[in-house]
């Protein structure tokens, strides 16, 4: 059973891209990344500038700001599709 | 004159794509003299984006790393916005690269399309990423757009 689980898993996994592949791995240790920001209550920009440049691998984009639009008027970053991830100034 | 920002209503389901950006491009050929685009590090660009960098640049005019451009503002790095002069060539060259106006996004183009009058205020400002663009111009332009680009007007929530 475990064996057939594996199997399936590696078949999906064939199917991703690297892209994917590099997106999921990226999506791990953002998640990582933000547990070690969230007791302190979030991150900052700062933070932000460095999970970017440190443990993202997929498409991101950020800390920035669109200063007079509603959706991103407040510090952001994008990781690969996620929308709007809020950042303390 | 007072300029006024007026979003492109443009979603998901309805990109300015097609004649209404081709249209769009030629009319502000009338209005507007350069043109700017950027790329980011962590996006990087695809061989199709560099060969668009590269077709553009006999029109380059500056090249910089900017914390900001319209409708955008960076924290902690920057982004490279390369400025070019805007003419009829440049619209003819932005016409066969794409169709759709959001369509600027890396990698596989550099991104966030904007356009500038000679006096370097910002008419059109972009940001393709979240889809969203909106026009900075006066009730006078306004008026133009209504008569020339009935289509472009349209689009425009006023």
């Amino acid at each position: 059973m475990r064996w057939n689980s594996l199997l399936a898993f590696g078949i999906c996994l064939a199917h991703y891209s690297t892209f994917e592949a590099d997106y999921y791995i990226g999506a791990i240790r953002l998640l990582n990344s933000a547990r070690a920001y969230s007791p302190a209550g979030g991150g900052n920009t700062s933070d932000g500038d460095s999970i970017i440049s440190g443990t993202v691998s997929p498409p991101a984009r950020g800390p920035e700001v669109h200063s007079g639009q509603p959706f991103g008027q407040f510090p952001h970053i994008h990781i690969g599709h996620v929308n709007h991830l809020p950042l303390k100034p | 004159m007072c300029k006024i920002d007026i979003t492109l209503s443009c979603s998901e389901a309805s990109d300015l794509c097609g004649q209404d950006y081709f249209d769009i491009l030629d009319y502000v050929t009338e209005i507007c003299d350069s043109v700017s685009l950027v790329t980011q590090k962590s996006n990087g660009l695809s061989a199709n984006g560099h060969l668009i960098l590269e077709k553009l640049h006999p029109f380059i005019n500056e090249i910089s790393d900017a914390e900001s451009w319209p409708g955008t503002k960076l924290f902690g790095h920057t982004a490279r916005l390369y400025k070019y002069a805007y003419n009829r060539d440049v619209a003819s060259l932005l016409k066969s690269v794409t169709s759709c106006l959001f369509n600027w996004i890396q990698p596989d183009y550099p991104e966030d399309l904007c356009l500038y009058r000679p006096d370097g205020s910002v008419w059109m400002t972009t940001i393709s990423h979240e889809r969203d663009g909106y026009l900075s111009i006066t009730p006078v332009e306004i008026a133009d757009i209504k008569v020339k680009l009935p289509s472009l007007h349209a689009l425009l929530l006023i």
